[in-house]
């Protein structure tokens, strides 16, 4: 009885307590208004770069664009370069070519869900929303599903505790092409302008017939990689692809007004350009153009002028883990740290539109868009060889130097795709480097999946 | 809506009983006398004497005389003194002037524990392995810089974790293995004088600052020191430590890491006493590991042809650079003055003590300068009042260690890469040169940078003992304690904008201002009845607590500063880093009765009721139950054996918890901004719906042996802990865009032997030796894992990393290669290659008084079996300056091939048809050669230490008499030392280190930090 008194009196009373720190997740999870679905839609264009430094700069190693210079860490030059053996599940430094990627599209889905939960919009408007959606997920999706390749992906990933299966490489790319397919259809229905607005970086394709040539040139890539080379040909004729115009026109990652700070590990953060490294300044932590690159430079070549910037030589980076090497070259794209990062640009287009004829036959008019690209280059024509493999050789030459170190870099995916991964070893610096063909699946996927046949 | 109407009234009326008083009668004589030590027949000054069945009583005083007015003959003393066996003299009013000797209580049996949140009991009675650790062991041999450092090999069960050398450090404690993962609260519970005292750990910013945790786990590599460091050591009186949940239960839903009990000095009445303490010494590195060597012939081979590297080794400057940055010897000042007495009524202790200590590298530090203030008044002769006041400055220059990224803010990660050829020193006009082996010049980094947190603090304790209903067999009391504990801090973390590092970057300069306030306020009241009946004794309490924790902080962040400016808001880009608010509320509910029959057998039944709003319920109350018994089998006659002086068994069961941290029970949606618009993310981490806190249940079996009257004790203890609904993260699929879902994920088992022996082999007039060895051992296993295996801690398998899963310790060091199905599918499981957790430890305590005046007193600690992973040995290899490096002798002339299979000690990576595998004992030159396994990083850290070690001389009393005039009571001298050696094989600076701070597991990762230092400190003590 006296705790039972004890216990009444008021000290015992607690005021609950809410989180003091962040608003809760279920302020948006029903009757959303548009300024909170424009947040949301603003944290899917932040969490859309998650995936660019690690993916950047690792698969820039892979296919020997670039090479990672960390003396704090020489994983960055031993386990990357393949020098302690194929990656495994806890492999090195790459969980954002994984993570980052689903995370968008995770968001993407509590976007849409949020979209579709409140009367704060009309049905056009989001269609407008989910069209624009569906069109950054197919473009998320092929981060992780190139990492993983034959290796696979889930693409049933809407309930964290009750996954779906992986799928084949192949299955993922149908999914993600049949993704992008809904996303016009959307789009299509979405009358001639979106509710929302949209960061710098999307500049004048924020309207959904714009929208539409986006997502048809994230259609032609993903199709040149099912080998739809039909395919390709269609969609790019509804991107923004443009043979005379500007080949850095596209849209862009924003970077505008960055702070710095992270965005890994939920700090609220506005990462800078990560491919942004002071140009000349004394250095031994930053990304370097690797000398296989630099050796194959065509005389004149304005993308390499225009891209590798040559440092000075007391300012040559040494890393611990190469010390035999020393660098020569930084990236030297960019101007600030504040610069919007292209993913895709009509430059990828037109070497797309030369891959895909070529494929289907058309040499000629493949050999006519690869010299649309080598004269911007300042470079002359390259002669029809009338065959194939030679109009394939030189296509890749071609994506070597326009498309280096993208943030979805192209030349190991490249290589990969025309079985010729052993070229890289010709770019080999240490002579106990290894080409990988994929990045194992991670161990919390791998993991998860135990758990479950456990019977957990 | 009635009955709570009633209770109220209930509460009301509890509350009002507690105002009432009683008279007792008297007739009067007086009794006088002089107390003196039997063994050395010394008088006993500050002796308790007291009327048997009555508070009257009175203190004897420096010459050990004593006076008292009783009101009824016959009647009986008791005398007690701490330290000492008590003892009870019979007196009628004829006796008017009497003798009385007592004897040291050598193994503590009489001294009186605090076991719980209002009650104590007598040592020989306890259930439990209470350890008590008194001034005299903490202070008496040297004079530790932080209390937890006070603690190091002086008790059983303990395992303490360090994160390097820097001043300033308070280690982290873990009593009877590991309590939690690292969701619930990893620390013990620490109560000053019934305050809840602040432990916590206040992030600086550092960690991002030098790339250390850019990504994840980034505050548990700022290199804190946890507050606990604030604490003088020299204020303290005794501590005890309540190391499982059967005896910590009473403290409920805090208690699963176990509790620790500070109580601190107090006046005594009679002459006021003043005394005043002098250090002077130095901080030394202990164990430095010395340079590798540098030729021309090795950079050739090493750096492959660059001239810069070239000109550099021809230049013929070479410069030791670990001596260069570890090599000061940092001094030590520290002053106290203390003003100690009262009356009979009230009684003072004042303590000031000024502190300084310089660390082994230029600009580390560690300064703290303490007030206390304690006064007990005994308002009425049924009211007493008590109340502690500290104020704490400290102020800490932590230094630039351990972990970095790219950035070279760290020195021993610097000097790695670092050869003795670098010419780093600055020219005439201060201007550093670039380092070109690394990211900074570690030079400019030690003279420029700043990392200083400075913390103002006031810990405000009350208690009032009032006493309600007093009979000749019984005695009802209220007792109340209420405390404060604020803390306000100030981090500063600065990068000049001249560094190299800083140069290399889009905004040069770059700032952490931090603040952070935090306010702990607790408080009880409890109502404790105490019966005989019959030869029974009961002892019943009931009470109520309460528990608020309130914290802010803020930190800003300014990149792109000018001329050595520090403001943040004149930065060129600012930002606020951090801001962060939690609020804490538990409330408690207490119920304990315990019955003593003759001290034969002692049992306790106890209950504890708890809610938290760290909870995921909020409302929901926890039960913490408790029971124990003691069996003092000497006390029933039976066993008459004269050596024997104490055997008794005991057995003890309690449950503790241990709360989710604060933030782990919300889903929210996280803040990112692009282009300028604000952004909403949906957060990768989720909570199950479920959730409850950590819950442990502790078994203690234990025998005592008291031997030959209490001069010899061995006290042998077994424990089984179980932690139940372990927190921890289910890690879904990664592809489901969640990360983590905070869930009750395992249960875990501790198990553990401890065993002590202390006693006193020598005692005589001249010597006086006492002596303790500790014992101890702790298994852990992770017995049920709901969630898929994992990896935790370190950086990553190829690293070295900790492996969770069912059937194995926590403190499992794993790495690659992964284990396989029987298919060749990987399982999430590493292979293992070692254990964070000794196999077994032991301690040495002596101290020998001998020739009156020298007493000497030493400690002595020794690991055994404990891995830990040192990366630095990894760095170090990595940049060719291992101390072992060109020791390569055991591969010279290896051929290529033995017996037809490959040498595993040939290595040829530039295909020259020699050797290439310079680097000594072993190791891979570059790991890469070696694939991606950790294991030669992986390494044994059994170690002996000698703790402490003290000698110290007292002016014979004669001769201070004669020289002093009787102005000065007594004069003490000594030399002491912290810390002096390490014995280990272990090839860093220490084997006890940690990256990670305070985090419970993975811990034992090494990767270059502050290192250890050796403290000398002369001592001058002069009592007025």
């Amino acid at each position: 009885m006296l705790i039972a008194g004890l216990s009444a009196c008021a000290i015992f009373e607690i005021d609950p307590v809410t989180n003091p720190n962040a608003a809760d997740a279920a302020i948006v999870g029903s009757n959303a208004s548009q300024a909170q679905l424009q947040s949301l839609i603003n944290g899917l264009e932040s969490r859309s770069r998650g995936f660019v430094a690690t993916t950047s700069r690792s698969f820039g190693t892979f296919g020997r664009e670039t090479l990672s210079f960390r003396d704090s860490d020489p994983r960055f030059t031993t386990d990357w370069l393949g020098r302690a053996g194929q990656p495994d599940a806890g492999f090195f430094a790459v969980v954002n070519t994984y993570d980052a990627p689903f995370q968008t599209i995770a968001q993407g889905n509590f976007l849409m869900d949020a979209g579709a939960n409140t009367d704060a919009i009309s049905e056009q408007q989001l269609r407008g929303l989910q069209g624009y959606v569906k069109t950054v997920q197919g473009f998320q999706f092929l981060v992780p599903l190139l990492a993983q390749s034959e290796g696979g992906i889930r693409i049933d990933i809407t309930d964290p505790q009750n996954p779906g299966p992986f799928v084949s490489f192949d299955e993922g790319l149908t999914f993600v092409l049949g993704l992008l397919d809904e996303g016009v259809t959307d789009l299509n229905a979405a009358g001639d302008s979106f509710f929302f607005s949209l960061p710098s970086g999307w500049g004048s394709f924020n309207t959904p017939a714009r929208m539409i040539e986006v997502n048809r040139a994230i259609k032609a890539r993903a199709s040149i990689y099912a080998e739809d080379w039909q395919g390709a040909l269609t969609a790019l004729n509804a991107s923004f692809m443009n043979m005379s115009g500007n080949l850095n026109d596209g849209p862009a990652l924003t970077y505008q007004g960055g702070d710095g700070t992270t965005i890994q590990n939920e700090a609220v953060g506005n990462p800078f350009n990560p491919f942004f490294f002071p140009l000349d300044a004394f250095s031994t932590q930053i990304e370097v153009v690797h000398p296989g690159v630099l050796a194959d430079i065509e005389e004149g070549d304005l993308r390499a002028a225009n891209k590798f910037f040559p440092r000075s030589p007391t300012n040559f980076v040494n890393n611990q883990a190469l010390p035999q090497y020393v660098a020569t070259h930084q990236d030297g794209r960019w101007s600030t740290n504040n610069d919007n990062v292209p993913f895709i640009r009509n430059e990828e287009l037109v070497l797309i539109y030369a891959e895909a004829q070529a494929q289907t036959g058309n040499l000629a008019e493949a050999v006519s868009a690869i010299n649309t690209i080598r004269s911007a280059a300042g470079l002359g024509d390259f002669t029809n060889p009338g065959n194939l493999d030679g109009v394939i050789d030189q296509l890749l030459f071609e994506r070597r130097y326009s498309l280096w170190f993208e943030p979805l870099p192209h030349r190991w995916v490249d290589l990969r795709r025309y079985d010729r991964l052993s070229e890289l070893e010709a770019d080999f610096i240490a002579t106990d480097e290894e080409v990988f063909t994929r990045l194992a699946r991670p161990t919390e996927e791998q993991a998860w999946d135990d758990f479950i046949g456990a019977g957990g | 809506m009635k009955l709570k109407r009633y209770y109220k009234f209930m509460c009301l009326t509890v509350l009002m009983l507690l105002t009432l008083s009683f008279q007792v009668l008297a007739q009067e004589f007086t009794v006088s006398g002089r107390i003196t030590d039997e063994v050395s027949g010394d008088p006993l000054p500050g002796v308790n004497v007291v009327i048997k069945g009555t508070t009257n009583g009175t203190i004897s005083d420096a010459d050990g005389n004593f006076k008292l007015t009783v009101s009824s003959s016959p009647a009986t003393l008791t005398f007690s003194f701490i330290g000492y066996k008590g003892k009870e003299v019979d007196i009628t009013s004829s006796s008017t002037n009497i003798e009385v000797t007592m004897s040291e209580d050598i193994t503590n049996l009489e001294e009186v524990v605090v076991t719980g949140l209002a009650s104590s009991i007598k040592r020989s009675n306890l259930a439990n392995a209470v350890e008590t650790i008194s001034a005299e062991e903490l202070l008496g041999t040297t004079t530790p810089q932080t209390l937890g450092g006070g603690l190091y090999g002086k008790l059983a069960g303990v395992n303490i974790n360090v994160n390097g050398g820097a001043p300033g450090t308070s280690p982290s404690v873990q009593l009877r293995g590991i309590s939690t993962l690292g969701n619930g609260s990893s620390e013990p519970l620490y109560i000053i004088d019934g305050v809840y005292v602040n432990n916590s750990s206040i992030s600086t910013g550092i960690s991002v600052a030098n790339g250390a945790g850019a990504g994840q786990s980034a505050a548990l590599q700022d290199d804190l020191s946890s507050r606990i460091s604030d604490i003088n050591p020299d204020d303290i009186e005794s501590i005890e430590i309540l190391k499982g949940s059967s005896a910590a239960a009473i403290y409920g839903t805090r208690a699963n890491a176990g509790v620790i009990i500070i109580t601190t000095k107090k006046g005594r009445s009679g002459k006021t006493k003043v005394s005043l303490g002098q250090e002077i010494g130095f901080n030394q590195a202990v164990n430095l590991l010395g340079y590798a060597d540098w030729n021309l012939d090795k950079v050739v081979r090493f750096f492959g042809g660059s001239s810069q590297r070239i000109n550099d080794i021809n230049s013929g400057r070479s410069t030791d650079w670990e001596r260069e940055i570890f090599g000061e010897e940092g001094l030590i000042t520290s002053t106290t003055l203390t003003v100690s007495g009262g009356n009979d009524k009230t009684q003072f202790f004042i303590n000031g003590n000024v502190r300084a200590e310089n660390g082994i590298i230029q600009n580390s530090g560690f300064d703290r300068n303490t007030i206390r203030a304690n006064i007990d008044h005994q308002l009425t002769d049924k009211i007493k009042i008590s109340t502690g006041s500290n104020y704490i400055w400290s102020s800490n220059d932590r230094s630039f260690n351990g972990n970095q990224n790219s950035t070279g803010a760290s020195f021993g990660y610097n000097i790695s890469f670092t050869p003795p050829m670098a010419d780093l020193f600055p020219d005439e006009n201060g201007i550093y040169p670039n380092n070109p082996y690394f990211a900074e010049n570690p030079l400019a980094l030690r003279d420029l940078g700043i990392n200083n947190s400075t913390v103002n603090r006031f810990i405000q304790s009350f208690n009032a003992d009032i006493g309600l209903i007093q009979t000749p067999n019984s005695l009802l009391k209220l007792t109340f304690q209420g405390g404060i504990d604020y803390l306000n801090s100030n981090s500063l973390v600065y990068l000049p904008e001249v560094l190299q590092f800083q140069q290399s970057q889009a905004n040069p300069g770059d700032v952490f201002q931090g603040r952070a306030e935090q306010l702990n306020i607790n408080m009880q009241a409890f109502l404790i009845y105490n019966t005989q009946v019959g030869s029974v004794n009961f002892n019943t309490q009931v009470g109520a607590v309460k528990l608020n924790q309130d914290s802010e902080s803020v930190v800003v962040r300014g990149q792109g500063l000018l001329n050595g400016n520090q403001n943040a808001n004149t930065a060129a880009l600012q930002s606020v880093f951090r801001q962060q608010r939690q609020e804490v509320t538990d409330v408690g509910i207490v119920a304990q009765e315990e019955i003593n029959w003759e001290d034969k057998i002692i049992g306790t039944l106890g209950v504890r009721l708890d809610k938290s709003s760290l909870n995921l319920d909020q409302d929901e109350f926890y039960a913490f139950p408790k029971a124990s018994v003691a069996v003092n089998l000497n006390n029933f006659g039976f066993l008459n054996v004269d050596q024997i002086s104490q055997l008794k068994v005991r057995a003890a069961y309690g449950e503790t918890g241990g709360l989710p941290n604060f933030g782990t029970t919300f889903i929210q949606l996280n803040n990112q901004f692009i282009d300028g618009g604000a952004g909403t993310v949906l957060s990768t981490v989720s909570v199950d719906p479920n959730l409850e806190p950590e819950t442990a249940r502790e078994i203690e079996l234990g025998l005592d042996v008291g031997l030959f009257d209490g001069r010899a004790l061995l006290e042998v203890t077994y424990y089984d802990k179980q932690i139940n609904d372990l927190i921890e993260f289910l890690e879904p699929a990664n592809s489901t865009g969640i990360i983590q879902i905070t869930t009750n994920a395992g249960d875990l088992k501790n198990t553990g032997w401890e065993l002590a022996l202390s006693g006193s082999p020598i005692r005589t007039p001249s010597v006086e030796w006492f002596s303790r060895v500790n014992w101890w051992t702790n298994e852990s296993e992770i017995t049920r894992w709901d969630v898929p295996a994992k990896t935790t801690g370190g950086f990553g398998a190829s690293l070295g990393t900790y492996q969770l899963a069912e059937g194995i310790s926590p403190t499992t060091i794993v790495g690659n290669p992964e284990l396989q199905d029987a298919n060749g599918n990987g399982i999430g499981q590493f292979t293992r290659y070692g254990d964070a957790q000794p196999d077994w430890q032991l301690s040495f305590y002596n101290q020998v008084n001998f020739l009156k005046n020298f007493t000497f007193s030493f400690v002595l600690h020794h690991s055994s079996g404990a891995d830990v992973i040192n990366l630095s040995q990894f760095l170090w290899d990595l940049g060719g300056t291992s101390p072992d490096w060109d020791d390569t002798d055991q591969y010279a002339n290896q051929p290529a091939m033995v017996d037809g299979e490959d040498n595993p000690l040939f290595r040829d990576d530039n295909g020259d048809g020699v050797n290439d595998l310079t680097n000594g004992q072993g190791r891979p030159l570059q790991r890469s050669t070696e694939g991606s396994s950790p294991e030669v990083y992986i390494q044994d850290a059994s170690f002996w230490k000698i703790r402490e070690a003290g000698l110290y001389y007292t002016l014979p009393s004669s001769v201070t008499n004669s020289v002093f005039k009787g102005f000065v009571e007594k004069v003490k001298l000594g030399v002491s030392g912290n810390h002096l050696f390490i014995f280990s094989d272990y090839v860093s600076y220490d084997p006890e280190v940690s990256q990670f701070g305070a985090n419970p597991v993975a811990s034992s990762v090494e990767v270059t930090p502050f290192p250890s230092s050796r403290r000398v400190m002369f001592h001058l003590n002069i009592d007025f």
